[in-house]
């Protein structure tokens, strides 16, 4: 039986519009897909925070990070959050096992008198010892012994600390100051 | 060929239709006369678009054909009745579907019907030409041997409902 039949072909706009429909719906949820990322992300960056991050450590990074007044400076900011910095680096250095002990003893000295000097006459020297000590003594110790890639973060922080001018009145530096304390607030993150 | 016969329309004529799954599109093909020998190659496929089926197969002829058809004209009478009288660059002809057998394994077009000789002197024509019902006719007289073919059975699909055009119709031909 000799025949070729012929038929007429599907029409391809029902395709087209399945291929639309499909790359309609792709594109829906790739972009759900993005945003439950993003927040899957967001959630884990809470849980390294709040969780995983040694709670000393955190508690120093959100009181720096809740700061709002910039420009203004508060004397028991200042004072509480070289306490907190002060204990955070002692946890950071337990969870790594580097023995900090005699330079934080140094630190807190300074510290301790920087909690005795009336705000209207302090000069920032002590802050400046205390910050110099903390940074070039104590965390870049820390950092030589278990974080080699931080130096960077390191010459960071001894850049603020040396921004502060000892001679001149605490609450005229406020940006100097808290700029020191959200660098090192940088670096304790990173070393979590 | 000013006859436009309307219901036959070569395929890539009718974008909305192709050949059907199952079947065999034989563009291409070699086309193996009844001695054995090659004709041609299919070059398309005319279709009768209300039967929704093949009816005639459009081929390509080899020049060797077309010189035997060529000699053929250069006999005396007495030698043979002389057919068509083809013009300069006619090399297509038309098969009747029905007077073909599908080689789909070898991927060739025979006939058993149609010899060397026959196919030499029939009429051809030019790639492009319109095909009319005169030169259908002229070609089914010709290589049928029937000339009692009339031109009242010219009436659309039934024409095509002849034995040359559906071999299922019939056992022998």
């Amino acid at each position: 039986m000799t025949v070729i039949k012929i038929e007429k072909r599907k029409p391809v706009w029902p395709l087209i519009l399945g291929i639309g429909v499909v790359a309609v719906l792709f594109y829906f949820f790739s972009f759900n897909d993005k945003e439950e990322t993003v927040q899957e992300v967001q959630f884990t960056e809470d849980l390294i925070g709040v969780t995983e991050f040694n709670r000393t450590v955190a508690a120093y990074v959100n009181f720096i990070n809740e700061d709002t007044l910039k420009m203004e400076y508060n004397d028991s900011f200042s004072k509480e959050a070289f306490l907190r910095l002060v204990d955070a680096t002692n946890a950071m250095a337990e969870e790594i096992n580097v023995d900090i002990s005699a330079n934080m003893a140094r630190v807190v000295k300074y510290v301790n008198r920087i909690k005795a000097d009336p705000i209207e006459t302090a000069h920032a020297d002590d802050f400046r010892k205390a910050a110099d000590i903390l940074t070039n003594a104590v965390l870049k110790s820390m950092q030589q012994s278990k974080y080699p890639d931080l130096a960077s973060d390191i010459v960071e922080l001894d850049n603020a600390s040396a921004s502060v001018d000892p001679k001149k009145l605490i609450l005229d530096q406020t940006y100097q100051v808290k700029t020191y304390f959200r660098e090192a607030a940088d670096l304790l993150l990173k070393m979590n | 060929m000013s006859d436009i016969k309307k219901n036959l329309y070569y395929l890539y004529e009718l974008p909305d239709y192709k050949v059907a799954s199952d079947y065999s599109d034989v563009r291409g093909w070699e086309v193996i006369d009844a001695d054995s020998r090659t004709i041609g190659v299919v070059d398309h496929l005319l279709v009768n678009k209300e039967a929704e089926r093949v009816v005639y197969l459009d081929v390509e002829i080899d020049n060797s054909l077309i010189e035997d058809g060529h000699n053929t004209f250069q006999l005396p009478v007495s030698e043979g009745v002389h057919q068509f009288i083809n013009k300069e660059g006619a090399n297509h002809l038309i098969i009747p579907i029905g007077m073909a057998n599908l080689d789909g394994n070898n991927k060739r077009v025979t006939t058993n019907h149609i010899n060397s000789s026959t196919f030499a002197q029939a009429q051809r024509f030019k790639k492009g030409d319109i095909i009319d019902f005169g030169y259908e006719l002229n070609v089914l007289r010709h290589f049928t041997g029937d000339h009692t073919v009339e031109e009242s059975t010219s009436s659309g699909k039934q024409f095509y409902d002849r034995k040359e055009f559906d071999i299922s119709k019939i056992r022998n031909i």
